[in-house]
């Protein structure tokens, strides 16, 4: 096992320098130009040249990317063209409203999602089954974009302290305070502002968690352990939860971990749409305006975040069917 | 024990009970929306407008623009070309000081612009400036900018730059952290989130009436109405959605301002390829533009339809120009004397992804096709598009607008002189390009002048280089309970008095 | 074909989908008004299902084009998108997920590194910088959709196989020296068939969205290709002015979408004769 956790960070290294390249040629590569973006309406030919050699644009690529790279092995990810601010601070002064938005939505979904599956499984080929289908694919049908401005519009807008935009307060901290002080204005202002965007993204992973569990558990009820397991008189509920269910989240599992990473950098849409101040608007408003240190320095970051989540997704499936072995 | 559950069901309660409108602005601050982030607040290296928004609350230029257009002083009390228009002298405010208590000079100006004039800093709007040689100091509040070549249109672009003090200017995190001496002082920003400022009680123009003022960037538009309507934000400008507009209008508790605005959209023509070299292809093409259609019902009535290439509250203005109005049945004439109907003509237009191009696209496109022009729409992220414009020739027809179209040398020498740097049509007429210099050296007041100009509109119009689609209009928003607030035909310029604005 | 007349879900899910594929093939001859037609003085006419004259029974969009019509021709792209893009990654997926896991070791290590590589490279970049080499359109964007999902198959098809191979009668082959494709492909690809189809057939319902998606971003179908992704991009910013626009064809991509799920349903039940025996 340990062995195995070592070899994986090992396998890093190539996938992360692997991506630096990509990301490193797709910014240079894709039309866009970073000086253009930057210059006024007004700006003569002079004038992008001399941007271009101050920012170091005029370098040959691989020279580019070799001092980068370099700066970025000894932990210096640049400073944003933009913004003039170091690229890793910005990066993580909006990572907490990221993971923090991520993390709710994925538990959101988790918490409704896998009893939702279940009881389909169980109930299945009645309403329920139906009806949990229909719930399921209405969420995974619906863009988020457009799930989002209907909450707006049929609920912010009509209750009060749910508010439009913005975020109010950390969740995480609020729940800290709350245990350690008794003070629940921090965790009331995070939750207020973090429910529509978490509801509009918790919404689709919901429904791939329902369908997932449901049929997964479906066929991992046909198995031989578990017609084992009913023969030896075990009751239907033990077989399910405790024979059943572990091994039916396996795909599950896998499925949230994606979800979790791709969330970080990919829920853009939501987090332009509630004005959320997340990492995937400074990565996507660092892309229209071409500020390359900021896209390759976030991409770079996220990757990594993402890699590790899935590595503890597969360190956990040995803890869902022990009768995996890393080798 | 029964303490913790007593918090507990008290944040439950105040979780799901009733926190009565907790999101609402407060009291004892103005909140503004935008619908984009400041890129940053150093007016030397800013070009957009949401960051000049901003900035121009903070900090000050010598002379600015009121809602009228019109050049009002600001720290400067006075100023004056020589008569060879060779010397631009200003005479300063005194009795100003930043917000850090050091007093306003000469210096902080001598400092601004010869920073951004120095070819080793990244000002990307060296150009405006270009024309300033040296800068003298006469004493503390007076001074006087020696010009290299002369040019009547260079306060406008002075309007733009506002001061920025010399014992900070050179400050690594200026940027993030200004200081200026604008009616508020910066307090701190969250990156697209919040921006907030504090009243500058020393602020020459008297103490500003609210304490607080607060910037939310949102950039969806819905979002921002919806804010907007919920009392979050107390007011914005610019990019309401057009469809909601008649609604916001009979809303007796909302306010609606709308004053013509700056800019303009227009079809570009790649004027040196293809059919489209053609004048008379231009021209038909420029008919088949349903610009009462696209105004009225796209826009929903935001703007006017376009005409020529100078805004029609500017003096310049000219409505004497060839008559390239809507037309179907005249469009397809003049193709046909052209010899050029019923060819298979087909047409590559590019566009980006904002939903107004993209339906101005699709109208086009079906216009266009009968008069028998086939028109290939390409959508194309903003980065990827400008790109496109800028770089290459690779298109036939492009749609883009320009805002800040302040005088005519603006509207017209960048675009349509030869040697423009934003000549994307690749037009070039010799008798314009003398037009355009010629306008340069004119008393912008003059009879002449207005003479010069118009001809070279009546020139540009009847070569068809753009085919113009609609005059843009800015919109402002606000809550009844706000008092001493005017729509601004610049964005940039919206929130320049809003020491002045009180909220009840 | 009895088995799939038999099972209901399957049966529905058929219907549904012949349906549909029935509406996008005779879409020319099906539509009340002509699709491509506008008239921007009657935009935004709401709906009338039974007015004297309804010619617009789903109302008009932004430039007064008949929503239902383009409902139905939007049929065609967006079922070819779903199908394009889920089954291209669904193909390639699954393969080198079941690769991957049966092999084990280095082959393994390799495949789900390259994987971990693209996801984690946020996908509208991804999508962006794909869009942008190939110039923007509909065939590209269907590799674009198609490419991000990948990983998420082989992933999931991985973890299937992971499991799966350790079974006794998976053990069991081995031990009677069945080739390794006999084994990969007979035994334990079909035993993963249920989540696989269930991930595909949700798929569908992804890849109509994320077409969708793109088209906010201008980068799916380009005019006067009509797709429900882009009606729908299109008509959200008068979600309130006039719901209908987004209404219908959302409820379009949801009948898609169940119908889909029906038939992946069915099928994996008839696939699967485990289930059968309980």
């Amino acid at each position: 096992m340990f062995k195995y956790i070592i070899r994986r960070i090992l396998q890093l290294i190539p996938v992360i320098i692997g991506i630096s390249i990509v990301v490193f040629m797709i910014v240079h590569l894709a039309p866009g130009d970073p000086i253009l973006m930057m210059l006024g309406e007004d700006a003569t030919p002079e004038d992008y040249a001399r941007l271009q050699r101050i920012y170091g644009f005029d370098r040959p690529v691989h020279e580019q990317y070799l001092r980068w790279a370099g700066n970025a092995l000894q932990g210096d990810l640049g400073v944003s063209i933009r913004q003039g601010a170091p690229v890793s601070y910005l990066i993580v002064s909006r990572l907490p409203a990221t993971i923090e938005l991520a993390f709710i939505s994925v538990l959101l979904g988790v918490i409704l999602g896998i009893p939702l599956g279940v009881i389909a499984a169980i109930k299945r080929e009645t309403p329920i089954d139906f009806f949990s289908m229909v719930v399921a694919l209405l969420g995974v049908s619906m863009p988020g974009f457009w799930i989002a401005l209907v909450l707006l519009t049929y609920i912010a807008l009509h209750v009060g302290w749910i508010p439009m935009f913005g975020r109010g307060g950390s969740v995480f901290y609020g729940l800290w305070q709350l245990i350690t002080t008794f003070d629940g204005t921090e965790l009331y202002d995070g939750l207020r502002y973090i429910m529509l965007p978490a509801v509009s993204i918790g919404t689709a992973m919901m429904a791939i968690i329902t369908r997932l569990t449901r049929s997964s558990l479906l066929e991992v009820m046909g198995k031989d352990y578990i017609r084992t397991a009913r023969a030896k008189g075990l009751g239907e509920r033990v077989v399910v939860f405790k024979h059943g269910l572990r091994n039916a989240l396996l795909p599950v599992v896998t499925i949230v971990g994606i979800q979790f990473g791709a969330m970080l950098g990919g829920a853009v849409i939501t987090e332009t749409v509630f004005a959320w101040p997340g990492a995937g608007r400074l990565i996507v408003n660092a892309i229209q305006q071409r500020d390359f240190p900021i896209v390759q320095g976030g991409v770079l970051m996220m990757a990594l975040i993402f890699t590790i989540v899935n590595l503890l997704v597969d360190l956990s499936y040995a803890i869902l069917n022990p009768r995996i072995r890393y080798d | 024990m029964s303490k913790r559950i007593g918090t507990l069901v008290l944040a439950l309660a105040m979780v799901f009970g009733f926190g009565t409108m907790a999101g609402a602005a407060p009291d004892d601050t103005i909140v503004i929306g935008s619908g984009a982030e400041a890129v940053g607040l150093d007016p030397r290296l800013e070009t957009d407008v949401p960051s000049f928004e901003r900035i121009n609350v903070i900090m000050e230029p010598l002379v600015t623009f009121d809602v009228d257009m019109q050049l009002v002083e600001r720290l400067a009390t006075d100023w004056e070309f020589s008569d060879d228009g060779m010397t631009l002298t200003f005479w300063l405010r005194e009795g100003v000081v930043f917000h850090d208590g050091e007093p306003f000079t000469a210096e902080d100006v001598k400092y601004t612009f010869e920073w951004v004039l120095d070819e080793e800093n990244a000002a990307p709007n060296r150009a405006l400036y270009a024309d300033i040689g040296e800068i003298e100091i006469e004493n503390d509040y007076l001074i006087h900018f020696h010009l290299d070549n002369p040019n009547s249109f260079l306060l406008n672009n002075m309007a733009r730059m506002p001061v920025v003090p010399a014992h900070h200017g050179d400050r690594e995190d200026f940027r993030e952290n200004p200081v200026g001496t604008g009616p508020y002082a910066f307090v701190d920003w969250t990156r697209d989130d919040v921006m907030n400022l504090e009243a500058f009680n020393e602020y020459w123009g008297g103490e500003p009436i609210h304490p607080y003022v607060q910037f939310r960037a949102i950039p969806e538009g819905s979002t921002r109405l919806l804010a907007f309507e919920a009392g979050e934000i107390d007011m914005y400008q610019g990019g309401v959605v057009p469809q909601e507009l008649p609604r916001l209008e009979d809303d007796p508790n909302i306010a609606v301002e709308r004053t013509p605005g700056t800019g303009y959209n227009y079809l570009g023509f790649n004027t040196q390829s293809g059919p489209l070299a053609e004048k008379e292809v231009r021209q038909a093409l420029s008919r088949v533009i349903n610009r009462e259609g696209i105004v009225e019902r796209v826009l929903n009535g935001i703007g006017e339809p376009g005409l020529n290439p100078i805004p029609p509250d500017l003096p310049w203005f000219t409505d004497e120009v060839h008559d390239l109005s809507y037309d179907i049945d005249a469009a397809r004439e003049m193709l046909e004397d052209a010899g050029v109907f019923g060819e298979d003509i087909t047409l590559r237009l590019y566009t980006n992804e904002n939903p107004e191009r993209i339906r101005i696209a699709e109208i086009l496109q079906f216009e266009a096709a009968r008069v028998g022009i086939d028109i290939e729409v390409t959508i194309e992220e903003w980065g990827a598009y400008l790109s496109r414009i800028q770089d290459t020739d690779d298109y036939d027809i492009f749609i883009l607008g320009w805002v800040g179209q302040l005088d005519p040398d603006r509207a017209m020498y960048r675009q349509f002189h030869t040697d423009g740097p934003n000549n994307y049509t690749f037009f070039s007429n010799e008798e314009l390009d003398e037009l355009l210099e010629l306008g340069r050296t004119l008393d912008p007041e003059s009879e002449e002048s207005m003479e010069t100009y118009k001809k070279a509109q009546q020139i540009v119009v009847e070569n068809a280089p753009y085919g113009f689609i609609n005059y843009s209009e800015e919109v402002l928003l606000y809550h009844p309970n706000i008092e001493g607030i005017t729509v601004h035909p610049y964005g940039a310029n919206s929130w320049q008095d809003v020491h002045l604005i009180n909220k009840n | 074909m009895k088995q799939i007349v038999k099972n209901r879900s399957a049966l529905v899910g058929l219907i549904v989908i012949a349906l549909l594929l029935f509406f996008a093939i005779f879409a020319d001859f099906l539509v009340p008004n002509d699709p491509y037609h506008m008239d921007i003085w009657v935009s935004y006419e709401a709906p009338e299902w039974f007015g004297e004259d309804s010619q617009y029974i789903l109302g008009t969009d932004d430039m007064g084009r008949c929503v239902l019509s383009r409902i139905i021709v939007g049929s065609r792209i967006s079922l070819l998108v779903g199908a394009v893009a889920t089954g291209s990654s669904l193909i390639i997926g699954v393969f080198l997920g079941a690769i991957g896991a049966y092999a084990g070791g280095k082959t393994d290590a390799v495949i789900m590194r390259f994987m971990d590589l693209i996801l984690s490279i946020p996908s509208i970049l991804l999508a962006i910088a794909i869009v942008a080499t190939l110039g923007p359109g509909m065939v590209n964007a269907m590799i674009a959709i198609a490419i991000v999902r990948i990983p998420q198959m082989a992933r999931v098809t991985r973890s299937m196989v992971l499991s799966i191979k350790e079974e006794d009668y998976v053990q069991a082959g081995k031990a009677l020296g069945f080739s390794h494709g006999r084994l990969l492909f007979k035994h334990i690809l079909m035993n993963c068939f249920a989540p696989i189809m269930v991930v595909a057939t949700l798929g569908m319902g992804t890849a109509i969205v994320v077409e969708a998606g793109l088209s906010f971003l201008g980068l799916g179908a380009q005019p006067p290709l009509i797709s429900w992704g882009r009606m729908l991009a299109m008509g959200r910013e008068a979600i309130r002015a006039a719901p209908h626009m987004t209404l219908y064809p959302g409820i379009a991509i949801v009948i898609t979408v169940l119908g889909f799920n029906l038939l992946g349903d069915g099928l994996r039940d008839i696939f699967d004769p485990q289930l059968k025996q309980r």
